[in-house]
Formats: C-alpha cells, structure tokens, sequence
C-alpha cells in the first residue's frame, strides 16, 4: 500500500489521470491512465488500485462519488493504491502478425 | 460513390428522355441558364471574377478551369494561353480530364460544341459539374445522391405540416419549402426579418406565408392561428426566403419568383442546384445532428442494457424464489400412510412436473441467454462486463437448478413404491380382517360350552359321548392352532410394515390370542372332568360315530373349500392370474369325490334318524359331534355357488391384465418411435453449429426450422402423456416392452428445447457480433473451423487448456514457459471476467476481433454534447430537449448532475461527469 501527495499549480490544471470503476459497475476503482507530465505523472501508473482518497476508504465508494471526492481536493490530492493490482494485459506482442489463419499443426511445431 | 453517381446517372438519363420533348420549351432554358449562371458565379466570386452569359463565357476554357479549381480546391494543368482554336479545345479538354478523373462518365458531351458555344451542351456539363461537386457528396443512410438530398429536405421541413417536399420541382413552386429550410436551421432570420411584415399580410389576407407562419406558430403559437392558413401566396413566400438566404446565408439567387410561379413545372436541375446550396450552408448545422444521433445512440443503448439488467435481476429472484419454495417439498419424502393422501401427493407431483417445472425451466434459458445478450451487448458497446447481484450469478441459478433437479430425481418412483406398499397393505389388511371374522365365528360360544356342567345330569352313554364329543373338539382346536398363527403372522407383518390402523388390528389380534389360550386351558379342564366321569358313563352310538367321523373331516374341507374360494388374490401379469385359473380348475376337478363323500355322510345321518325313529327317541342328539347334517348341507350349498362365482372373477381379472397388457404395448409402440426421433433432433441440431459450412443466417434459418418441428411433435409428447397416465392410473408398474420410461422422454424433450433455444440465441449473437464488427463470412468460417477444431468433446466451450492450444494455431506468440502462462493468464482475465473456467465461442470471436470494431467511448460522447453545447463546458435542459428525443433528453436530465465550475449558470448540467459515469471512466 502506496500513500502519495499530488499538488498542482491551480484548479483549472487537470491531474491528468483517468479513474475506472466503483462499486456501481461491480469493478474495483482504479487508475485507467496517467498522462505523462501531468501533476499525477511519476506518482501513480496504469493498472494502480485505489484504496483511499483524501484518507476516506474508497472500498464503497460508487464512481461518482470517487469523481466528485478527487474533484473536492483543491490542489492537494491524497490518494492511497496498491501498484499495479489492474495492470491491463497489453497484448500487441503477442498477435500474430499479418492475416488471422488457422494451421493446427502450429501446435505440434512448438 | 462511383456507383452512386452511375446510379443517379441512369436516374437522370430516364428524366432526360422525358426531358427531350420540354428541352425544346425555351422557358425551361431560360431558367437553367439563369440559375447555373448564379450557381457558377457564387463560386467564381472566390476567385475574384463572374460570367456573365454561360454559354459565352466558358468557351476558351479558362474560366471553366478556374471554377473547377474554386469547387475542388485542387489545381488543374496549367491552361494554354493561346487564342487559337485548337488552344480552346485543350483547355476544354482538360476540363473535361479533370471531370472524368473524378470518376464521372462524360457522356456525348464533346469539348468541340463547348468551344462552339452550343447551350444545350454548356448546360448539360454544368448539370454535371453541379452534381459531382456539390450533390454527390451529400450522402444520408447510404442513399443515392439525389435520394439523399431529398430526405434532407424531407426530414428538415417534417415539422412543417403544410410543407410536403415530394420532389426536385412542383413541391417547391409555392416558395414554403425554402422558407421551412430556413427556419428550421436558423429561426432568428426569418422571425427578425419578416415577423411585423407577416403580421400585416395575415391580416389582411390569411391567404399566403404558410410556411413562414408556420415557422412563427412553432415558436410563438400565441400569434398565429396555424389552421387558418393557406398556401395561396407563392410569389411573397419565394422572394421572402430568397431574399433571407441572399442576405443572411450568403445564397446568391439562382431562381427566378416569376419563373417559379408560372412555369407548369419549375426545372428540377435547376431547384437541385439551389437547394444543395441551402444543404452546404447548413452543413454546419448538420454537425449538431450528427452529434445528436451519436448520444441518442448511445443512450439508448445504455437504456437497453439497464432494462436487461433489471430483467435479468428479476427473473433470477424469481427463479430463485421458486426453486427455494420447491425443493424442500421434493425433498420431503413422507406419506400420511393412506393410499388417498399418497395418490394426491402423486397428483400434486404430475401437476408440478407438466405445468410448474416446464415454465420455469424455459424463465432459466431464458435468464442464461439474456444473460449471454447483455454480455455480448456490453461488449460491443464498449461498456464494462455486468456482474449480477452477489448470489444471483448464472453458476448460482445453474446450482440451484441442480439441487432441484437432485431432489426431484427418484420421487416419483419412490412415490409409486409407496402406493405398492399401501395397496399390499391395505389388502393384507382385509385378509386380517377375513381371517379373523371366520375365526371369531368358530369361536363363539365355545367358551360357554367348554364351562358347561351339561356331563352332571347325563346318563353314562351320553357321557362318553360328551367325552369323545370332547376329543373331537381337541383335535379341531388343535386344527386351528394353524389359523390362529397365520392371523398372528399377519398381523405381525401389519405390525413391520407400519399398517396406519395398525392399533384396531393388534388389539383384535390380541383378543383371539387370549381367548385361544383361555380355549386351550378351559380345554384342559373340561377333558379331566370328563375323564372323572368317564368311569362312570360308558355306551355311545356307533351309527352317530361313524357320522362324527366323517362329517368333521369333511366339514374341515368344507370351511378350507370356501376360505379358498373366497380368497382374495392381486396380480400384476397375464402368467399369475394363468396360475389361479389352474389352482382353480384343479379345485374343481376334485368336485365329483366330494360329492359323493357328502352323499355317503347325509346316508349315515339319515340312517341314524330312521333307526333312532325306530326305538322311539325323535331327533337323537349325535353326542359324537357339533356337527349337524344341515349344516353340513348348507355348507356344500355354499361351495356349489361359489364355484361359478369364483369363475367370474378370475374371468373378470384375466380381461383386465389382458387390458393392462395392450396398454403397455400402446405406450412401448409410442415410445419406441418418440424416443429415436428426439435422439435425432438432438444428434442434428448439435451438428449445425459444429459441421455447417454455411452462412449464419442458413444456421439460424435450419435452427428455427428445427424449433418449429419440435412444436409440430409436441402433441406426441401429449399422447405419450396421457397414455402414461392410464398406465399408471392401472397399477403398471414394468414393461418389458420398451426401455423407454416417461421420464426418460420428458428429460430428452427439454434438452431438446432447450438446445434449440440456446443455439438460436448463440447464433443470433454471432450475428450481431458479426454485423457490430464487420466480419467477412470467410474470416468467420476460420474462426469458427479453429474453435470446432479444438473443441474435441463438442460442448461448445474451449477448456483453458484448448483455448491457449487454439490462439496457438492461430499465430499467436504464447511461449510455452512462465512468461507464456503470464500471458496466457492475461488473455484469459479478458474472454472470462467472470472467471468461469471455459471460453464460450462468443467470447472467442469478440476476443479475436476486440481491436477492430468501432466502439463508442467516453471521449466521443463527451465530445458530442459539447458540439450540442456550443463549445461550453455544461449544457442546459433547454437544450437537452430541443436537440434529443424526449425520452433520452429526460433520461439526461434525471442523472446529470448540477455543472460546479466557476463559469456556471443557473440550471447548468455537468454533462462530462455524465459521459464518463457511463462507461465507468473518468478524466480528472
């Protein structure tokens, strides 16, 4: 468990992080994206569990609630995660490249 | 939008032909001139020149360059600057190359007559121009050019009722239709411009400016009187809106007031070309509507999918609910012990089995394949996986179905065991009950005469007589020793098999058992008394002994002939009840000795009555027996009737086991051919989805076909039903003569349905996946050759492992190390976020195609409501409404929450965190 404080110059910059989930869509809350040189930049990554904002438990919070609790922070942010809990799968490297075709023996090669 | 552009082509060659006889009208000419001259110059005008006479002026080829420069925003070859004729021509020509390479077949028109100045030519290669350039791009739903300008138009002005745009000519000579496009994109202009002018005109006429009063009526309905108007002033209705469109949208005009009114049929190229002019201005608008369309869309997806959540959620309780409140009763495996009550419980397990169960049964395939819907739903829509309600989970309904299932299995059997045993039962019962009421017969009064003192005053004869009358009564006590045990045993095994009357028949029992012992021990004391006075009494009559000896074996096989005959018997086969007729012929066959024993013994009594008659004593009492002559009689009477009586009855049960005999072969003959078909029914619908090359659609179609032939079948199912009920109801229990049983079909039957209606619901999801996806039928047959491939035991589900196997052989790099099982894990977190350990082929193909499918996001709703909200960061109720059909505006309107930022109005809604709450995201 990972505490971090986040501050940014004013209320018109953004943090420059994208939250997933709440108790209303059944997916934990998490950390979906942090633009790079952002205030968030550095603190927080991809994939990162949010376990409290501002040190309120974030267990049951519903995403709204988790948006509007962020939004209340002024230009201090608390945020408590867990890293990397939800990292999501990238997957390029293992397509296969060019067409999709089906050869059985693939198998029998490896 | 080559083919588009033919097709209109072969439109506009039909028109030309009915063109041919009017092209001749010069008025005609004389418009087209006009208009595409406007047309011309609204362009030119960007390049800082006109034309004045159209078919003058484009002769050389410059300026026809220059135009097609303006309109294309590319740059033609550089023109020849000679002014020669053939440099004329080149110019021309490459006017002309420059058309054909947009990929417009220049028919018949030669770059000769355009030098040569030959207006019909001119005009025909504007016409052209006007429609590659500014027509054929207009495209709404994928319609020809033309189409699609039409239902623009048609679409702009529906909310003008008087207003009816038809096509390209009379439905615009009376000037509404401009006025309703117009306004419809930019009220402010007509209202400012023309509003007092109308009030006046209304006032004194009420005969024109319909459109435009309806344009006010639409904002102000308290000014106008819309019912009132006509549509009998054309020429104030066109100048309005051309004069507007000139003004304010910057429309030159192209079309003539006059011309519009007087010819009989203003030109259609000619109102094409002015009209698409109003499309490209109002493009801008156009922008809003799209951003619209993609919220509503949205939207009503969202709507959608909330809708199949709750009715998911509700079925699930439901379902829930019921299999809780069923089950204990399945699992309640206990009788009153009467057979009313029992057969009621059966009852009461039929109802439930045809019209309890198989409507819950089709709410569970249901529930999985709404389930199956909105998951495939939520993906295509880009929205997060749904998770039901902790224990509402399709495994917690599958689970709990089992459990049903597990509790139902054997009840019905363990039913029909239990209505053996009460109806054994209840018949042992009435033996008890016979047995003991001849028992009790016999038994009467013997008590008495066993304690009679009758020996005391009888001469020495009698008493010898009453002695061996006494023997006698021994050896009859001792002959029923037997049935007294067998009324025990009897009982007894009332008593095991828990008879419910079963306190009647011990205390009965009881009785006869000690009145037997007290028998045996009155017995006992008569014979000493007799014995004492033996010695005193002596003489006894050797006819009457003779008789004793005799009519009391005989008597012994009289009671047993008649117990027999009487005997009740039950019987489940032709052979058994073939064993009783023997038994009972074999009886018969006896008869005739009988007979001539009863004879022998009626002589001797007779014989003894005569000599008796003889010495003077009328009716002599035979001291040697109880038995009397008479009763003797009687008793062979009985036996006779008995006889065909017994007859009848076996008769009477042969009939019926021969009954019960045909009704098995009915139900085996019917089952027998029942069985098979649902097997094969089965057998071909699993091989559709795994062998069928064909099309999604040919599935789904053979599929439904399927399912309609299963319906048709239904009423077998029916008559099966209803002869396995007369089979039961006739106290069947086997036959031999199918391995068939009623609830083998019924399970084969549903599973039949129930693979028919998930097959369909597979397929149909295929189809949206398919459709949603773009995926071509070839793509699809490799994805689906790869899955059957894998999915050796065809359940249709790829274990993990076949899954990993499969993504191998499509190409995929998953290595077969720690870093590979990393992957693999990944991957699986992905196709199973329910984590429910197999990969269905629906998952398989969304999974496969994740990346190249259009899904709305977010971002791009957000970025719709800010084009609705003109760039501001908050949007209004005002405008939710004006711009989205009611339902999706108040839909809005309920979640949005009140906008915070410092740049906020009153009644400002926040519709970012709106767009963002949507897909579970957000940006901060």
């Amino acid at each position: 468990m990972t505490t971090v404080n986040i501050t940014r110059q004013s209320m018109n910059q953004p943090w420059g992080l994208k939250i997933a989930g709440g108790r209303d869509f059944s997916v934990p809350l998490q950390i979906k994206k942090v633009d790079p040189s952002s205030p968030a930049a550095g603190y927080l990554s991809n994939g990162d569990a949010i376990k409290a904002i501002g040190g309120h438990s974030a267990e049951d919070l519903t995403h709204m609630q988790a948006h509007q609790l962020i939004k209340s922070a002024g230009n201090q942010l608390q945020l408590t995660v867990l890293k990397g809990m939800y990292e999501e799968p990238n997957l390029t490297s293992l397509k296969p490249k060019g067409p999709i075709k089906f050869s059985p023996w693939r198998n029998k090669q490896q | 939008m080559a083919n588009d552009y033919y097709a209109d082509e072969d439109y506009m060659q039909e028109e030309d032909e009915w063109d041919r006889e009017q092209l001749l009208d010069p008025a005609w000419e004389k418009q087209q001139k006009k208009t595409f001259t406007a047309w011309c110059n609204s362009h030119l005008r960007k390049a800082g020149t006109q034309i004045e006479n159209i078919e003058e002026d484009f002769r050389n080829g410059l300026k026809l360059m220059l135009l097609l420069e303006v309109i294309s925003g590319e740059q033609l070859p550089k023109p020849d600057r000679g002014r020669m004729r053939f440099h004329k021509i080149a110019n021309v020509n490459k006017a002309l190359d420059f058309i054909a390479s947009k990929g417009v077949k220049l028919v018949s028109i030669g770059a000769e007559e355009i030098v040569d100045g030959n207006v019909k030519m001119t005009l025909g290669m504007i016409w052209t121009i006007i429609l590659r350039f500014a027509i054929q791009d207009i495209t709404v739903e994928e319609l020809t050019a033309k189409e699609g300008l039409l239902l623009w138009c048609q679409r702009k002005t529906a909310p003008y009722k008087n207003v009816n745009v038809q096509n390209f000519h009379l439905s615009w000579k009376d000037g509404l239709a401009f006025c309703a496009l117009i306004h419809r994109h930019r009220p402010e202009l007509l209202d400012f411009y023309k509003l007092s002018r109308f009030l006046i005109l209304l006032a004194s006429s009420f005969k024109d400016g319909l459109a435009f009063c309806a344009l006010i009526h639409r904002h102000r309905p308290d000014i106008i009187d819309y019912h009132s108007l006509s549509k009998d002033n054309p020429l104030e209705n066109l100048n309005t809106a051309f004069d507007v469109a000139e003004k304010h949208l910057d429309i030159p005009r192209m079309l003539d007031p006059e011309d519009m009114v007087n010819s009989v049929k203003p030109d259609e190229r000619s109102v094409m070309a002015y009209v698409s002019s109003y499309y490209h201005a109002f493009s801008g608008a156009q922008q809003a509507e799209t951003a619209a369309n993609r919220i509503c869309k949205v939207l009503k997806v969202n709507q959608e999918n909330e809708r199949l959540m709750e009715e998911y959620e509700r079925l699930a309780s439901d379902l829930l609910a019921w299999i809780k409140k069923t089950t204990p009763w399945l699992e309640n495996r206990t009788t009153d012990n009467t057979l009313p009550g029992t057969q009621r419980k059966l009852d009461e397990f039929r109802d439930y089995r045809r019209k309890q169960k198989p409507p819950k049964l089709e709410d569970k395939a249901r529930l999985e394949n709404s389930f199956n819907t909105l998951q495939t739903r939520l993906r295509l829509s880009n929205r997060p996986a749904y998770l039901p309600t902790e224990g509402k989970m399709v495994s917690d309904i599958a689970n709990a179905w089992k459990g049903l299932e597990l509790a139902e299995k054997g009840f019905e059997d363990w039913l029909l065991n239990e209505l053996q045993r009460l109806e054994r039962l209840d018949h042992l019962a009435q033996k008890f009950k016979h047995r003991c009421e001849i028992h009790e017969d016999w038994a009467e009064g013997k008590e008495d005469m066993l304690q009679s003192q009758d020996f005391k005053r009888c001469r020495l004869n009698d008493v010898k007589a009453m002695k061996k009358k006494h023997e006698a009564f021994e050896s009859d006590l001792a002959a029923h020793q037997d049935r007294v045990e067998q009324i025990a045993a009897i009982a007894q095994e009332l008593n095991a098999l828990e008879y419910h009357d079963i306190v009647t028949v011990n205390q009965r029992c009881q009785r006869i058992c000690e009145q037997w012992d007290r028998l045996g021990t009155l017995t006992a004391s008569r014979r000493a008394a007799l014995d004492e006075a033996e010695n005193i009494l002596e003489k006894i009559d050797s006819l009457h002994l003779e008789f004793a000896k005799r009519a009391a074996p005989f008597n012994n096989w009289l009671d047993g002939a008649k117990e027999d005959l009487l005997d009740m018997f039950i019987v489940h086969t032709t052979e058994e009840i073939q064993e009783l007729f023997e038994a009972h012929e074999q009886f018969k066959s006896t008869l005739p000795e009988a007979d001539k024993e009863f004879n022998a013994i009626m002589r001797l009594s007779q014989q003894a009555q005569s000599l008796s008659s003889s010495i003077g004593i009328n009716n002599p009492e035979n001291p040697y027996t109880t038995v009397n002559p008479q009763d003797i009689a009687n008793k062979w009477g009985d036996v006779k009737q008995l006889v065909p009586q017994r007859d009848s009855i076996l008769s009477g049960e042969m009939a019926k086991q021969q009954r019960n005999e045909r009704l098995r072969r009915e139900f085996a003959q019917k089952a027998n051919s029942v069985g098979p078909w649902i097997e094969n029914q089965l057998d071909a619908v699993a091989s559709i989805t795994i062998q069928s090359k064909g099309s999604l659609e040919d599935q789904l179609n053979k599929l439904h076909q399927y399912e309609k032939s299963v319906q048709q079948y239904k009423p077998h199912m029916d008559d099966l039903e209803s002869i396995n009920q007369e089979v039961q109801e006739a106290m069947i229990f086997e036959n031999r003569y199918t391995h068939y049983t009623m609830e083998t079909l019924r399970v084969g039957w549903e599973q039949l349905l129930t693979a028919i209606a998930r097959n369909i619901n597979e397929v149909e999801n295929q189809i949206l996946t398919r459709d949603s996806k773009g995926i071509s039928e070839d793509q699809m047959n490799e994805f689906r050759l790869s899955f059957n491939h894998f999915d050796k035991n065809r359940t249709r589900r790829l274990e993990p492992k076949e899954f990993k196997a499969c993504l191998v052989s499509l190409g995929y790099n998953i290595r077969d190390d720690r870093q590979g099982d990393a992957d693999f894990q990944r991957i699986m977190s992905i196709v199973d976020p329910n984590h429910s350990g197999y990969v269905t082929f629906e998952s398989f193909l969304d999974f496969m195609t994740r990346e190249t499918a259009d899904t709305d996001t977010a971002e791009q709703v957000m970025q719709s409501f800010k084009i609705l909200a003109g760039d501001k960061p908050y949007i209004t109720a005002q405008i939710l409404r004006q711009e989205l059909p009611p339902d999706q505006a108040e839909y809005c309107i309920q979640r949005m929450a009140p906008y915070g930022g410092r740049d906020s109005v009153p009644g400002a809604l926040d519709y970012m965190s709106f767009s963002t709450a949507l897909y579970g995201e957000s940006d901060l």
